[in-house]
């Protein structure tokens, strides 16, 4: 592990990648509460949208409760010390959707999509850099390029030849363990000089241990949320990891018992507004996805059309799973378990 | 001297080369780019393909005995061409294959009385769905306030210029289905999926209504979409449309399976096969006409 001289930079993701927990339901009033409650303490970044981030409200994958436009606008309008980010995947998301939230105000784009198609990112990063808005590249299911010929070098390499200086390392699948992101992470850092950002998922119970293995090597960005909340079997807890932060001597700025209020009153600033809380937890399901190497926010429409079809939700993963879909396919769900039911 | 002229060696290029020499429509096809190392050139040379990296300085000095220019690059490099073709072309045929906005939307599975010269075949996704969706709107009227697809196509089948032009992708598409099938919200979304081996490509159509619908409006949905898949197969043989009913009654699904035809990339490629075999099918609706015309004079 390399000498930690680099400061870390929290981005807190829970009204985004939150929204897969709940359907994407989250509407103005917990965008206008929760920010009004992260800006007194002193998280850097929040990132607010649809689950699978700008213009991904749709039939196939869930409609948001509120526009694009209209969450980022009430963000924006509360956010002063804090910066405001987007996800963006292209082929959700096309080029106008980023003028509108150009227009809104957003500070930081994060550009990214499954990892081995990372080229098609191409055209969003060269619209970002003639606006000269702040872009960063996002490795998703980062997993699918982490193999013995260390592809993840090379997509690294793509995305500097962008001109991109800041990637994120995402484990959609959470199925990474922290060996792994030694790896990843000090591989990097050693190749390139680049900044790198960790998104962690906790299917398998690590989403803290990756986080925290991802800052020792190098990474300066950590992704997490309040309680965990986000998309199957959570995110990196924001509460835990902080506190652990602290106990191993690093410091944040960030006021950590503003953080303790806001993740106990979090469930009740969901159910005012008539969304049904549940905590992140990872059920046997989310193991089982995970081991498949499968998109976490997969979970909800898998748990959606299982209960329809009347099958078991474990028996459905793995029917998903030899099928090795990747993010952005939730509509062919609905056609694996079809077919899964049909042959019964 | 019945010619034609292909422009770009990529993916789709090479496909429509093979279905045209195949077909037999054309005396011959001269296909062109501008770079000779590129894997495309490579396997021109190599199937003795009629190649020139001469570009469209060598595709200008080609016109006079073509009548068909298909234009098989990027959304980018057909604004550049057609602004540099643009006199020349004007008695001739310009088949747009990429995403870019030029030229008429062209489906062929509607069999028009006059094509237009200047064809803009829209996207893969626009081929695929557009006759669906314009029946659903046919049959549903304003009962249908919405309708979306989700295009899932193989990574090996996606060529460097599809990666590129995904914002075209999606904007082409959108403003085809609007204006062809005269729906006010629609939204496209598009996949390339990694999975060894390759994924066959998939379509997935949403329709969102008003009101739900009686069984008699679904049986008779479910039957014209059997007369699309059967209709289809003239110019696409493994078109497989089946409607679906949504657990939310206000919803319908349609699924697409189009498996192609394994001239350059296996049969995966479904995406690849519907663009080319559509101009292919265009070509000789425009050579029979052409003909005609040539008997009556």
């Amino acid at each position: 592990m390399i000498k930690i001289k680099n400061k870390i930079i929290i981005s807190d993701v829970t009204l985004r990648d939150g929204n897969h927990a709940v359907n994407h339901s989250i509407n103005e009033k917990i965008i206008r509460n929760y920010c009004e409650f992260i800006e007194e303490t002193g998280v850097k970044i929040v990132e607010v949208g649809h689950g699978n981030g700008l213009g991904a409200s749709s039939l196939s994958i869930g409609r948001s409760n509120i526009s694009d436009e209209k969450a980022l606008k009430t963000a924006r309008s509360i956010l002063k010390k804090t910066k405001l980010s987007i996800h963006s995947i292209p082929g959700f998301s096309r080029i106008d959707d980023l003028k509108k939230a150009i227009d809104c105000g957003v500070d930081i784009f994060r550009i990214g999509t499954n990892s081995t198609e990372i080229d098609t990112i191409y055209s969003q990063i060269e619209f970002c850099k003639k606006n000269k808005v702040e872009c960063w590249g996002v490795l998703m299911m980062a997993h699918l390029v982490y193999d013995k010929k260390k592809t993840y070098l090379k997509k690294v390499k793509y995305l500097l030849s962008l001109g991109v200086k800041t990637v994120i390392i995402m484990d959609s699948a959470g199925i990474f363990l922290p060996n792994d992101i030694k790896n990843i992470i000090s591989n990097i850092k050693k190749n390139f000089k680049i900044r790198v950002g960790f998104h962690g998922h906790n299917n398998f119970g690590s989403a803290i241990w990756n986080s925290i293995t991802a800052f020792m090597c190098g990474a300066e960005i950590i992704d997490v949320s309040i309680k965990g909340f986000g998309a199957g079997a959570g995110n990196t807890q924001m509460d835990i990891f902080l506190t652990v932060l602290e106990k191993i001597n690093i410091k944040t700025n960030i006021k950590i018992n503003k953080i303790y209020e806001i993740a106990k009153k979090f469930p009740k600033i969901l159910e005012k507004e008539k969304i049904k809380y549940k905590n992140p937890f990872s059920e046997p399901k989310n193991i089982m996805s995970a081991n498949y190497g499968l998109f976490s926010g997969f979970a909800s429409k898998v748990d959606y059309f299982s209960d329809k079809f009347k099958l078991d939700d474990i028996e459905a993963f793995k029917a998903i799973g030899s099928k090795k879909l990747v993010a952005g396919q939730e509509d062919l769900i609905f056609n694996i378990l079809y077919n899964l039911k049909k042959k019964k | 001297m019945n010619n034609a002229i292909i422009i770009g060696t990529g993916k789709i290029g090479i496909d429509l080369y093979i279905k045209l020499k195949k077909n037999n429509i054309f005396d011959k096809i001269l296909i062109f780019n501008t770079n000779k190392h590129s894997e495309g050139a490579k396997y021109c040379k190599k199937n003795k393909f009629l190649y020139f990296d001469t570009g469209v300085e060598g595709v200008q000095k080609n016109l006079s005995n073509s009548n068909i220019i298909y234009d098989c690059t990027s959304a980018n490099s057909n604004i550049i061409i057609t602004k540099k073709l643009k006199n020349l072309i004007k008695d001739k045929f310009y088949i747009n294959l990429t995403p870019s906005i030029f030229g008429k939307y062209v489906v062929p599975y509607f069999n028009q009385h006059k094509i237009p010269n200047e064809v803009n075949l829209i996207t893969c996704g626009g081929q695929t769905s557009i006759p669906i969706i314009s029946l659903f709107k046919k049959i549903l009227k304003k009962n249908l306030i919405y309708s979306e697809l989700v295009s899932s196509i193989s990574a090996k089948s996606a060529g460097i210029a599809t990666r590129h032009n995904i914002n075209e992708y999606i904007v082409n598409t959108e403003n085809a289905i609007k204006q062809l099938a005269r729906i006010k919200k629609t939204k496209v979304i598009i996949n390339i999926n990694p999975s060894v081996p390759p994924v066959n490509m998939m379509n997935s159509l949403f329709f969102e209504l008003k009101n739900s619908i009686s069984p008699n409006i679904f049986y008779n949905l479910e039957m014209e979409l059997k007369k699309i898949n059967k209709r289809i197969k003239f110019y696409i043989p493994d078109y497989n449309a089946t409607l679906f009913r949504a657990f939310d009654s206000k919803v319908l699904r349609v699924t697409v399976r189009v498996i192609g035809q394994g001239d350059y990339l296996p049969t995966y490629a479904g995406n690849l096969d519907i663009i080319t075999s559509s101009a292919v099918y265009l070509s000789k609706q425009i050579n029979q006409s052409y003909f005609n015309d040539k008997n009556k004079e």
